[in-house]
């Protein structure tokens, strides 16, 4: 099997409150935020790896992942890292994150997975800065592919995938037939959540994303990193979307203290008008 | 827990800002996440190997850093080694274990047979087979290593072993360790196979307030084949010696770790903290000594990439490394100092972690022999005994 993986690096999301919008509401600054890989493309990259291995101590690669991110040259240490962590290659294609948006990353992911003709593109449901959450489903749109959003179980079969998804009633379960686009949910990376045809129903993986052993850190120096022009993928590289303006929203009014009980249910009564 | 993020004003071209440490830094800092203080709290309150964090520390290959390739290690270099243990103690856990398990071989490496090193260091490069610990120190020989009372005579072909061994770490669940004893040669070395020789001697617990599980161990009259000497006879100090750079390199590491530790919690309690209506932080009293503990650990902390640099290029990093474990362990110690006044009372109750931190590095502040050694050796004193 081979799985093409989309990472996508993002400012620090646990220190997401620290991000700052200047008095001219151009932009979102997050300088002194460390970039880290987005939380949900780490859970897709753990699927991925899963997915191409035969789950067992130790474990053996059976197939291929290819990592690949929009963005400036140190998105390349992101990359390395998903190298260290098991992914097979890395493409890096240059451009910022002010000239992108979903649909753009779609159509140029559509281009990739064009020449790289992987069986299944495994993404994060959605990035946690913009959380725009659109790119899956456009590139499955493009690519004229079936998708399965938001897994939280995936286990390969015979030519198809068999996603489970969480929703308010309890869990879809979904055939997809492959070459298709899966978008994971934080409960892909459990210890039973994704099996490869290779991986005994026993194996039980380890909670979480794996960490990157150190001869992989060393053996990931060595492995492909190409770089890719945006305009050698898509003829038009206008974003359909454009922001005007950014504008933090309105500070919160301070909450008041209520003296008992008595003064809370006349409060929640005259007030909030709940009782 | 957070994860530790990079001090205020750190040099933008740090020595240690080369890509493949930063790699490993970062590494390691994800596994560090997963056992957080509240992990390490507990193994402490229970005396307790610490044996899951070393189980996932082991299957990331940490213990094969500093072995070389041909015995199934990394050959990495100090640079490396002393990253982990540094991102290990700032995390808030205890990085002695690993510290040991990675630099303690490295006496067998340079000493040992060809049969010995295949033997032990393949399998203590994938933390299989632990090996954690030198047995030196006596009751009567302590900072003096020449004056040991421990044993090894010859009998036939094998050696008879009479050692009263004291502060000795990890005596309860190592699977080999060095022993050091006299023979009519001199100081000599033996590698005890512990599961042999435990039911063989008596080991009994020391209650420390730090390095927890630690033990005397006495030997009385135990036989073992020549095959388990290290070294020629009369060559164990030598032996020992011959790591001694490295292991001061990444006690320092280990010391800039602990006291980067104190300096985090207590920028993030003092810019949270407020008394008198304002915030902690914003008192002279409370900037002042985390200003100078951050300085004297930036500064100890160039002398161990100075100390590391030399060391990884195969030169004589004696006098540096001595430095660097003196002057880094004294940062550190200040550093805790200044947690304390920042945190005050709280700094004494362990859910702060402030406290077993502080116990923590206690393990580092002797150094008068180091700084006889710098004395000495760096300034051409006379010598003192
Ligand atoms: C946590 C911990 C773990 C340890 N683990 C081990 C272990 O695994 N294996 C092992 O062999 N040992 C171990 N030790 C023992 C350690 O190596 C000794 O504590 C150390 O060598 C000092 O010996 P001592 O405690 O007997 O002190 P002493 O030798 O009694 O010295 C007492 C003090 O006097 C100073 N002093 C002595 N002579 C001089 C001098 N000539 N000039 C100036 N100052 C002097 C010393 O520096 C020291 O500060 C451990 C100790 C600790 C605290």
């Amino acid at each position: 099997m081979k799985i093409l993986v989309p990472l996508k690096r993002v400012a620090d999301p646990d220190n997401a409150n620290k991000v700052k919008i200047p008095a001219s509401g151009e932009k979102i600054d997050t300088t002194g935020l460390e970039p880290k890989p987005n939380p949900f493309d780490e859970y897709a990259l753990e699927a991925a790896l899963r997915l191409t291995e035969n789950g067992q101590t130790p474990k053996v690669r059976a197939g291929e992942v290819i990592v690949v991110t929009f963005g400036p040259k140190e998105c390349d240490t992101t990359l390395r890292a998903a190298l260290a962590t098991g992914a097979d290659r890395a493409i890096r294609v240059d451009t910022t994150d002010d000239k992108l948006d979903g649909d753009l990353v779609a159509r140029a992911l559509k281009a990739i997975v064009d020449r790289e003709k992987p069986d299944v593109v495994v993404m994060g449901k959605q990035a946690v800065d913009g959380d725009s959450n659109q790119v899956a489903q456009l590139l499955a749109e493009y690519l004229d592919w079936p998708q399965a959003t938001f897994a939280a179980t995936v286990h390969e079969e015979d030519g198809a995938l068999l996603v489970g998804r969480e929703v308010d009633g309890g869990v879809i379960t979904l055939r997809v037939k492959l070459p298709a686009v899966v978008s994971v949910d934080l409960r892909i990376v459990a210890p039973t959540s994704v099996y490869s045809t290779k991986t005994a129903r026993t194996f039980k993986y380890n909670d979480g994303v794996r960490f990157a052993a150190l001869p992989a850190i060393m053996a990931a120096k060595k492995k492909p990193l190409v770089e890719l022009k945006l305009a050698d993928l898509t003829a038009d590289v206008a974003p359909k979307i454009v922001y005007n303006a950014f504008q933090a929203p309105p500070a919160r009014k301070a909450g008041i203290k209520v003296k008992d009980v008595a003064d809370l249910v006349l409060h929640l009564k005259d007030e909030a008008k709940v009782l | 827990m957070t994860e530790p993020t990079d001090l205020p004003n750190a040099p933008t071209e740090a020595p240690d800002a080369d890509a493949e440490r930063d790699e490993v830094r970062k590494a390691i800092r994800a596994i560090c996440a997963k056992y957080d203080v509240d992990y390490w709290r507990r193994v402490d309150a229970e005396k307790a190997y610490p044996a899951e964090f070393l189980a996932t520390v082991g299957e990331a290959g940490y213990f094969g850093t500093l072995i070389a390739p041909e015995y199934g290690g990394l050959g990495l270099g100090a640079g490396v080694a002393s990253v982990v243990v540094e991102e290990i103690n700032r995390a808030g856990g205890d990085a002695a274990i690993v510290n040991a398990q990675m630099a303690i071989c490295g006496t067998l490496e340079r000493a040992g047979t060809e049969e010995q090193k295949q033997r032990y260091l393949p399998k203590v490069a994938t933390g299989e087979c632990k090996f954690l610990t030198v047995a030196a120190t006596e009751p009567d020989s302590g900072a003096d290593m020449s004056h040991l009372n421990s044993t090894a005579r010859r009998d036939g072909d094998d050696w008879i072993l009479d050692a009263q061994k004291v502060l000795i770490s990890l005596a309860e669940v190592a699977d080999v360790m060095i022993l050091l004893v006299k023979t009519s040669e001199g100081a000599t070395t033996f590698l005890l196979e512990m599961a042999e020789v435990r039911g063989r001697c008596e080991i009994r617990p020391i209650d420390l307030i730090a390095n927890r599980m630690t033990t005397t161990l006495f030997i009385d009259g135990l036989r073992v084949p020549d095959s388990a000497r290290l070294g020629p006879p009369g060559g164990g100090l030598k032996g020992l010696m011959g790591g001694f750079s490295v292991r001061r390199a990444l006690a320092a590491s280990e010391s800039i770790g602990n006291g980067r530790f104190f300096l985090d919690r207590s920028l993030e309690h003092a810019k949270t903290r407020r008394t008198f209506d304002r915030l902690i932080g914003s008192n002279q009293g409370v900037q002042y000594p985390l200003a100078q503990a951050y300085g004297r650990l930036e500064a100890a902390d160039l002398m161990r990439w100075d100390a590391v640099r030399l060391i990884d290029a195969k030169k004589d990093a004696g006098g540096r490394s001595a430095l660097a474990k003196v002057l880094a362990s004294e940062a550190a110690w200040e550093a805790a100092r200044a947690a304390l006044t920042t945190f005050g009372g709280w700094g004494l109750a362990g859910e702060y972690h402030i406290e077993r931190k502080l116990r923590d590095a206690t393990v580092f502040v002797f150094n008068n022999m180091l700084n006889s050694y710098v004395a000495e050796r760096v300034l051409g004193l006379p010598k003192a005994f």
